[in-house]
């Protein structure tokens, strides 16, 4: 799936956090986005979600417009939120039966069934949310997003909070999505992460612009993340 | 509208599994409210105010009349049960102020009955001591004062009859009418206090004073425990709810689903909490308690009340400070609606704004529940009052969604 977005805006306030946001992620593909803290990634992906709505622009799936993102984008896309977006006083089991009951229900059950094996999120199935690791949570949320099998996954700092043999798993699922087809839009500042991104793109000053395929990462950083 | 559902059972699941915390937060709640309460009457008022007000009466001469007046005033059961009214001589009664042993001493004047009697009215001093704190004395001299007024209100009845006397040229009548009508008074004095002996004194249509106070406490501590509830509420637009927005649910929608969730376990709440009140009260009226309705308009009361506290939170927020905004709303509309005083008690203003207070519709629900019969009336003001609270409410969600700028600035 082809994701094409054109001068998307948007200000909180006075203050314009996005000014002109021009990018596509390609199908097949795993589309990095960086800059530094506040620049406007998550906000970015909030309103390619479909959680938050841009003051102006224009959202194409495979080049047909996406006319009201707010209520259609969740159908094609799967967001990794940086928050939970899960109930801390119910169970994973609880949390996880409402993210699978938007859509068919059956087949997101079935799908339920084999992104907790992947995950290994049988262990503390019953256990609260409240009760559970920084890591887990993840994990979690990231099966929630995975649940109604979406063909663009966006992800905001997806491995955050992780450990190391999650990294690695996390960084295999994204390698095989791509494989079968699916796209992913990814903000990061984990140099891993990063460096398997397919194509690279940087926030700064509100405008988005495409980096070269080997860039070194001090350039990167001194460039795009000051 | 599946997902609706899930979210629902979700929510209801969740309230249900917060309800030991809640159940025991209010309880400690309670118990501390009611401990600082006791504590600060006790250092306001001391341990004299707790034990029977004495006070000292002198009559000045051998009056017959008056004592018969005292032991007549001293039995009546207002002030029996507040003041013990001892005869004594004037050294004895200066000797007690001094001590702290008398709370004040009335001295009354010789002739006192005839002066009544007669209209001349001459006056009791009232003597009190310093052993007792301010707030007292300025009560005993309040009280003292009304009684002094009711009978000078008593004789201008005489004095109009008087009047009537005077103008239809019937003078000679004035002497035979007075002691009539002076006789009649004792006489009815009398009666009065025989009669509130025997009957209940209501304080609202319907339900005794006794009963009227258990139903305001169950009133109270829900109110309380629907209070806890507060923190649990999601009543601003997070980043899951913002998903969930995107994904079908909106706003108003989680709303609605939060308030029928909250209500449900709240009016099973209430229900569990009220059936044995309720019953016990039933069973010592002996009332006609029977029909099916009635029991459901119980539990339509408690999840009216779920609706009106999910509406309070949402206008007002749930944080630390919103909370304890609430507690003070909460504290005003029962006080208003009667809920710690019958509403007959009250200034007339707050009566009056006690009628539209939603905790006096609740009320009524309730004395139709004791009286066993089913109020058409009544449950149409309670079903109006909850779709009100909802649509209150729902504006409340729109508004906080769209005009908050603390979450446009953050971008939440």
């Amino acid at each position: 799936m082809e994701l094409e977005i054109r001068d998307i805006k948007k200000k909180y306030g006075k203050k314009m956090v996005l000014r002109q946001i021009n990018l596509t992620a390609l199908s097949g593909q795993c589309t990095g986005i960086v800059g530094a803290n506040g620049c406007g990634k998550s906000t970015l992906l909030r309103i390619l979600a479909g959680v938050e709505k841009a003051d102006a622009g224009e959202i194409l799936i495979n080049g047909k417009e996406i006319k009201n993102p707010l209520r259609q984008m969740a159908a094609y896309v799967g967001y990794i939120p940086q928050e939970s977006a899960l109930m801390p006083e119910l169970t994973v089991r609880d949390n996880l039966k409402l993210w699978a009951s938007f859509g068919d229900y059956r087949e997101n059950c079935r799908n339920l069934k084999k992104l907790c094996e992947q995950f290994q999120i049988q262990t503390f199935y019953k256990e609260k949310v409240k009760n559970l690791s920084g890591g887990m949570c993840k994990r979690v949320n990231i099966v929630c997003a995975l649940i109604h099998s979406p063909s663009l996954l966006l992800m905001d700092e997806p491995s955050a909070a992780l450990d190391m043999v999650f990294k690695e798993e996390l960084k295999g699922y994204i390698r095989n999505f791509v494989k079968e087809g699916g796209s992913i839009l990814l903000s990061s500042h984990d140099e891993g992460e990063i460096t398997a991104c397919q194509s690279l793109w940087a926030i700064k000053d509100g405008m988005a612009v495409r980096l070269p395929k080997e860039v070194p990462v001090e350039e990167m950083v001194s460039k795009y993340m000051k | 509208m599946y997902c609706r559902w899930i979210f629902f059972t979700l929510k209801v699941k969740k309230f249900i599994r917060i309800l030991p915390v809640i159940l025991l937060e209010t309880v400690l709640f309670v118990l501390i409210l009611f401990g600082v309460g006791a504590y600060a009457t006790k250092a306001v008022y001391g341990e004299k105010a707790v034990k029977e007000i004495r006070v000292g009466i002198v009559a000045e001469g051998e009056d017959r009349m008056a004592d018969m007046l005292i032991r007549l005033v001293g039995g009546m059961d207002s002030i029996k049960d507040t003041a013990s009214l001892e005869m004594m001589s004037k050294e004895e009664a200066e000797a007690g102020l001094k001590e702290g042993k008398i709370y004040a001493a009335v001295i009354l004047p010789e002739g006192l009955v005839d002066s009544i009697i007669s209209g001349e009215n001459i006056p009791a001093k009232i003597l009190t001591g310093n052993a007792y704190g301010k707030i007292e004395t300025e009560v005993f001299t309040q009280l003292s004062r009304a009684g002094a007024s009711l009978l000078t209100t008593a004789q201008a009845g005489i004095y109009a009859a008087d009047t009537f006397c005077v103008e239809n040229g019937r003078q000679d009548l004035i002497a035979q009418t007075e002691n009539d009508l002076n006789e009649a008074y004792l006489r009815f004095a009398l009666e009065r206090s025989a009669l509130f002996k025997e009957k209940e004194v209501k304080a609202v249509k319907g339900v005794n004073l006794t009963d009227y106070y258990t139903v305001s406490l169950l009133f109270a501590f829900l109110s309380f425990v629907g209070l806890s509830f507060g923190k649990y509420m999601q009543v601003e637009m997070g980043e899951k709810e913002k998903l969930l927005k995107s994904r079908g649910i909106g706003n108003i929608q989680q709303y609605l689903i939060e308030t029928a969730a909250f209500s449900a376990v709240f009016a099973f709440l209430g229900t569990l909490f009220s059936l044995p009140v309720i019953l016990t009260i039933i069973n010592n009226s002996k009332s006609s308690f029977a029909p099916a309705p009635v029991w459901i308009v119980m539990m339509v009361i408690w999840f009216l009340m779920g609706v009106f506290l999910r509406t309070l939170f949402q206008i007002l927020g749930n944080h630390t400070g919103s909370m304890g905004v609430c507690f003070i709303v909460l504290m005003v509309l029962m006080f208003s609606s009667g809920i710690f005083i019958p509403s007959a008690f009250l200034p007339v203003f707050l009566e009056k704004v006690g009628t539209y207070v939603p905790y006096k519709t609740w009320m009524e629900g309730m004395v139709m529940i004791l009286q066993g019969k089913f109020a058409v009336k009544a449950t149409v003001k309670l079903v109006m009052i909850g779709l009100l609270s909802a649509a209150i409410g729902v504006l409340a969600a729109v508004c906080r969604e769209n005009f908050n700028p603390a979450l446009k600035r953050r971008g939440r």
